[in-house]
């Protein structure tokens, strides 16, 4: 078990520990109780974000259990209020790392390897099954469109998007100037249609 | 400063690919937070009501169920079989009589006292992400999902709507287990997203990832002999440890 943190200075306090990236041992202490409180109010948040920053389904679990390790070493820093702050820009650096490594690994076409995996009907009939499978088609396309933007533009995009946050939002959460923010979303937004032409052009090519 | 208007709201291409990525990234991301946080969760709050005997397997079905109820799969082709005895009230019956006893009783116990893998001391961000499981099933005696597609025939009952529960559950890994030994991988894959989606918080999701593995595995999906190393890590005296570790080593089985 790895000793994370104390909840005082001095060896007096409890020690806390992870038993597990997600998991806490023993459930009291101060500390202890941060990082639940921060892990269950931001899960899904981390999740949501490092699948969008690039991570495939199949990986997504692994780099958000890693954001919350980071978080569990980090958690004396953190100030109150900067978590979410902290947690995406974490998730930045993680995906990065994933994306990395598979490059290494030649697996750098996550949204090819996806597409390639989907069966061409729907395995089931009815409407939740055509619908189930619509949606994956549609994230591998959008995975594949988003490829293209590179990661710091990435983020302002889709956390415009998907996230629905306003720009101002954005600005605070990256830490970054609101000219920036805009900058990057504006850039995003060319890019992603750009892109999305090129992906149409060629999926209409593929299917003559 | 004015935020232009999004993308998302818009009617072209761009904007459903962006509303279907923003619905399925969330529902994914509730389901995997129901796997990994609330058998996580589950500790502290195991923890905390053991007084209340919700802190043994026992006390927790009995506080549960009003009558016992067994409920078994038998073995398939395949040869999983998942056999849950569910006592309650005075009954004697006890409370897993299979084989599959240990792994009943290991989901419900948690993880407290494990010494599961330990993350890497010294990188903060090491090149690979930690292989870690996280027990994917929590017992939530009390909340009962109410997905679209939730489980046929509600009882009028507290108890009697957690055993029509537990029967739609193991109906729905039923028709992933016959698919699967059917050898019709895609169809098990898609009743096990189906089981997924129908009971995040499944009580039987241990064996769905062990169907799961078993199907990918089947298909020639390479990532089924990680998640198989995983399983294994996360689980190592589990009652599917045996199975499991023949799909470590290799994309597929024969």
């Amino acid at each position: 078990m790895t000793t994370v943190g104390t909840t005082q200075e001095g060896g007096e306090g409890v020690d806390w520990a992870l038993s597990s990236p997600l998991s806490v041992a023993p459930v009291d202490g101060e500390a202890a109780a941060r990082f639940r409180a921060i892990r269950d109010e931001h899960f899904e948040f981390v999740w949501r974000s490092v699948r969008r920053l690039g991570v495939p389904d199949a990986d997504a679990d692994d780099a958000a259990q890693q954001v919350f390790i980071v978080l569990s070493r980090r958690l004396e820093e953190i100030t109150a209020g900067s978590e979410r702050a902290f947690l995406f820009g974490t998730a930045m650096r993680v995906a990065m790392q994933v994306r990395r490594t598979m490059r290494r690994r030649g697996e750098v076409s996550l949204s090819e390897d996806e597409a390639q995996g989907l069966p061409l009907e729907p395995p089931d009939t009815g409407p939740d099954a055509e619908e189930l499978l619509a949606q994956r088609r549609a994230r591998v396309m959008l995975d594949e469109v988003l490829e293209s933007l590179p990661l710091d533009v990435r983020a302002v995009f889709v956390l415009f998007e998907l996230e629905e946050m306003r720009v101002p939002e954005i600005a605070s959460l990256l830490g970054i100037p609101l000219g920036t923010a805009a900058s990057r979303l504006r850039r995003g937004r060319e890019l992603f249609q750009a892109e999305l032409s090129r992906v149409q052009a060629r999926k209409k090519r593929s299917i003559r | 400063m004015t935020d232009p208007e999004r993308l998302v709201e818009g009617d072209d291409l761009g904007a459903e690919l962006l509303r279907s990525a923003r619905a399925l990234d969330a529902k994914h991301a509730r389901e995997r937070r129901a796997a990994l946080i609330g058998a996580a969760a589950g500790v502290g709050a195991m923890a905390a009501t053991k007084a209340a005997s919700a802190g043994t397997t026992k006390g927790l079905l009995q506080g549960a169920f009003a009558k016992w109820v067994t409920l078994v799969i038998g073995a398939s082709a395949l040869g999983i079989g998942i056999a849950v005895g569910v006592a309650g009230g005075e009954s004697d019956v006890p409370v897993a009589a299979s084989r599959f006893a240990p792994a009943w009783r290991e989901r419900t116990s948690l993880v407290a006292a494990a010494s599961p893998p330990e993350p890497s001391e010294t990188a903060e961000m090491p090149p690979e992400a930690p292989r870690v499981l996280q027990e994917p099933a929590p017992i939530q005696p009390t909340a009962l999902p109410k997905g679209k597609r939730a489980p046929a025939a509600p009882a009028p009952s507290a108890s009697t709507d957690r055993a029509a529960r537990l029967a739609a559950e193991l109906q729905a890994l039923r028709v992933a287990r016959e698919a699967l030994a059917s050898g019709d991988g895609p169809r098990a894959l898609h009743a096990l997203d189906d089981y997924a989606a129908r009971f995040p918080r499944g009580h039987l999701a241990l064996e769905a990832e062990v169907l799961r593995i078993e199907a990918l595995s089947r298909a020639g999906d390479a990532s089924a002999a990680a998640r198989a190393r995983r399983f294994l890590e996360a689980h190592p005296q589990s009652p599917y440890a045996e199975r499991l570790r023949a799909l470590a080593g290799g994309p597929s089985i024969p």
